[in-house]
């Protein structure tokens, strides 16, 4: 059971729980100012390092204040503060813990890369921290409008991070066209948003969730749906749903809006690819479970079908397109495809066991990430002996068992458990995908999805032939390792190789954080709340449309 | 559900009608004469000379952005005045702190020189 706390009424009670995100803020403006007049017009290295030590530090802070936040959250409590606008439940502060984290391993893994390209303009570094704060504020966002607002923050840093590599096309190309295509899908989710509020008065979750619920009981109480009660109404609502959806599934690059992601993680320079594929996706795939579980499938959980339909398409184009890449991040790129897939399809159940499975994914897949581009970002100052040139096939990475055997070596099993092999934690949190949909009596996406996902072990294992049975004498060398990032390598693969030890403990503790997402709908707290929710001033201009 | 949308609806459908409307309706009661010196380019008082698409330096478009970041605030002010009734003095330090980043960008912008030439 969850119950529901606060009103719509700020208290300093609320502005604690913002403090990391409202602390974290206040830090990049004064350094933003602080910087500006240190720096002036000058562009060096050293003002860079003094921005990134400052972030870095007010991120491992940050961190720390999200920790302290939770362990004083009473269990299985959802506060909605800030008018309504945002929310603070078990399933925020953890996420929010973990993109802290996350960051911050992203910072010290890129930090070798940026010290070699003579990275010139701190800004770069705090465009990072203020998309951080915006998915920060993003993961615990419980209105329609502070939904859109705080992904357009995150997306505006992420536009200009693509395209920040200036003297190339590729980047400029990048940023171009995310930013594009990114102002379309706003423009179709602020339509979704417009049909919600035509339908129901409000655009916040809770209030959405009181006013929708009226009109389709039928639908979610009695089995057999009857299209004729509130004909207009359902069109209306599966249409904005599908608008709403849009949004983050373009930033997670699901099927239908898939097209941006091979482009922009090629362009972008490799840190942005890194930060896109550990941290952003993260956060993209925890606002879907939100936006899924506390609005769209808990009103018409129809919906679901239609949620299947784009997590298998996923999967499929993901697993198809991949096989005839040859560069190494458009090969990451469509895999990432993939696993948004398996990411999504573990919501389709609705059950809580099936959360907890799709968190226990995104967390792996992130992780595994990590070690990938921790990886690949120590590559910036290794050149194959023969070809004197960057690594960008995978061909480059010929025969690395020779010189950084292991390196090599954990790269590969970072490999193996996104393929889903069985000893690494990638196939314990796919198994646990597929025991959930096979239980809920999806039996032919199931045997679907394990077809693809043998396919997908094709590309992968095509990395590992190049590092260790590569025929050609091209060897390679990295001649830049970071002791930072053998150090997170190593810590990460450990993990990942001994997480069939506690993947039980992390599969129960993922499911009591998800069941805080989802709403209850009749309660004792929800009378109370609804009865101060009349009383209160704020909350009438809200529901103006409806009394 | 409300359909007091009905009547945007119709204003939509007559503005639409009425913008197709006027330039059919100049186009096929105008009279119109084509003549040479009709055709040719114009320019005011002499002989037209030059490319028309010359090219202009970038510090014009970033000057026009940094113009439109502050002009949209005023998108912003003119709805803040109305919700100060409903959202009393709450709103006015929502609206302290944002002209509080706003001019933290200000500074960053003109320190870091994008206001010179």
């Amino acid at each position: 059971m969850v119950k529901y706390i606060g009103a719509f009424d700020s208290t300093a009670y609320d502005l604690l729980n913002l403090l990391p995100e409202i602390f974290l803020l206040g830090l990049v403006i004064f350094c933003l100012i602080y910087l500006s007049f240190y720096a002036g017009r000058s562009f060096h290295f050293i003002y860079f390092k003094v921005g990134f030590t400052f972030m870095q530090l007010g991120l491992g802070l940050c961190f720390l204040l999200h920790i302290l936040n939770l362990i004083n959250w009473p269990a299985h409590t959802v506060q909605i503060i800030l008018g309504g606008y945002l929310v603070c439940d078990l399933f925020s502060f953890f996420i929010k813990i973990l993109i802290t984290f996350l960051g911050l391993v992203c910072g010290f893994i890129s930090y070798t890369y940026y010290k070699n390209q003579h990275t010139k303009s701190y800004e770069y570094i705090l465009l990072l921290t203020f998309s951080l704060i915006g998915s920060m504020v993003l993961i615990s966002s419980y209105d329609l409008i502070g939904f859109y607002l705080s992904m357009e923050l995150v997306s505006f840093c992420l536009y200009t991070l693509a395209a920040s590599r200036y003297n190339s096309v590729y980047s400029v190309e990048a940023g171009i066209k995310y930013f594009i295509h990114g102002c379309c899908i706003s423009g179709i989710y602020v339509f979704g948003v417009a049909l919600f509020f035509l339908i129901a008065g409000t655009t916040n979750f809770y209030n959405l969730h009181l006013n929708l619920t009226d009109f389709f009981l039928d639908f979610t109480l009695v089995q057999q749906p009857d299209f004729t009660i509130n004909f207009l109404e359902f069109i209306f609502f599966s249409t904005a749903s599908v608008a709403i959806l849009a949004l983050p599934f373009f930033k997670i690059a699901l099927v239908p809006y898939h097209f941006w992601i091979a482009d922009v993680y090629e362009g972008s320079p490799l840190p942005i690819t890194a930060y896109f594929s550990i941290v952003i996706k993260l956060v993209m795939a925890a606002s879907v479970i939100r936006i899924l579980y506390s609005l769209l499938l808990s009103v018409l959980p129809i919906l679901k079908y239609i949620i299947l339909l784009y997590a298998l398409s996923s999967i499929v184009v993901g697993v198809l397109s991949a096989l005839a890449e040859q560069k190494i991040k458009r090969i990451l790129a469509f895999s990432s495809i993939s696993h948004s897939g398996y990411i999504l399809i573990g919501l389709v159940p609705m059950k809580y066991s099936s959360l907890g499975a799709t968190i226990n994914y995104t967390l792996i897949y992130a992780l595994t990430n990590v070690i990938i581009f921790a990886f690949l970002l120590m590559t910036i100052g290794a050149k194959s002996y023969n070809t004197r040139r960057a690594i960008i096939y995978v061909s480059d990475l010929g025969l690395l068992k020779n010189t950084n055997f292991f390196l090599g070596l954990c790269f590969s099993i970072a490999l193996l458990s996104f393929a889903g092999l069985p000893p690494f934690a990638g196939f314990f949190v796919k198994f646990y995908i597929f025991y959930e949909l096979w239980f809920a009596g999806y039996t032919l996406s199931v045997i679907i999805m394990v077809i693809m996902s043998l396919i997908s072990t094709y590309y992968y294992l095509r990395f590992i032939k190049c590092l260790f049975f590569s025929l050609n004498r091209k060897v390679v060398q990295l001649t830049q390792t970071n002791f930072l990032n053998k150090i997170i390598i190593i810590l990460s693969t450990f993990f990942l190789s001994f997480y069939f030890l506690w993947s039980a403990y992390f599969y129960l503790i993922l499911t009591c954080v998800g069941i805080s997402v989802v709403p209850v709908h009749i309660d004792e707290y929800f009378l109370w709340f609804l009865e101060t929710a009349y009383e209160n001033n704020d909350i009438t201009f809200f529901y103006g449309f409806r009394t | 559900m409300d359909f007091e949308l009905n009547y945007f609806f119709i204003y939509f459908i007559c503005s639409l009608l009425i913008s197709c409307l006027l330039p059919l309706l100049s186009f096929l009661i105008g009279p119109r004469t084509i003549t040479r010196e009709k055709l040719s380019a114009y320019e005011c008082g002499f002989a037209p000379f030059g490319n028309a698409r010359l090219r202009i330096t970038v510090h014009f478009y970033l000057v026009a952005i940094l113009f439109l970041v502050f002009d949209l605030e005023v998108v912003l002010l003119f709805p803040w005045c109305f919700a100060i009734p409903i959202i009393k003095t709450k709103a006015f330090w929502l609206m302290i702190y944002f002209f509080f980043i706003l001019v933290a960008g200000y500074i960053y912008e003109w320190r870091r020189g994008a206001l010179e030439w």
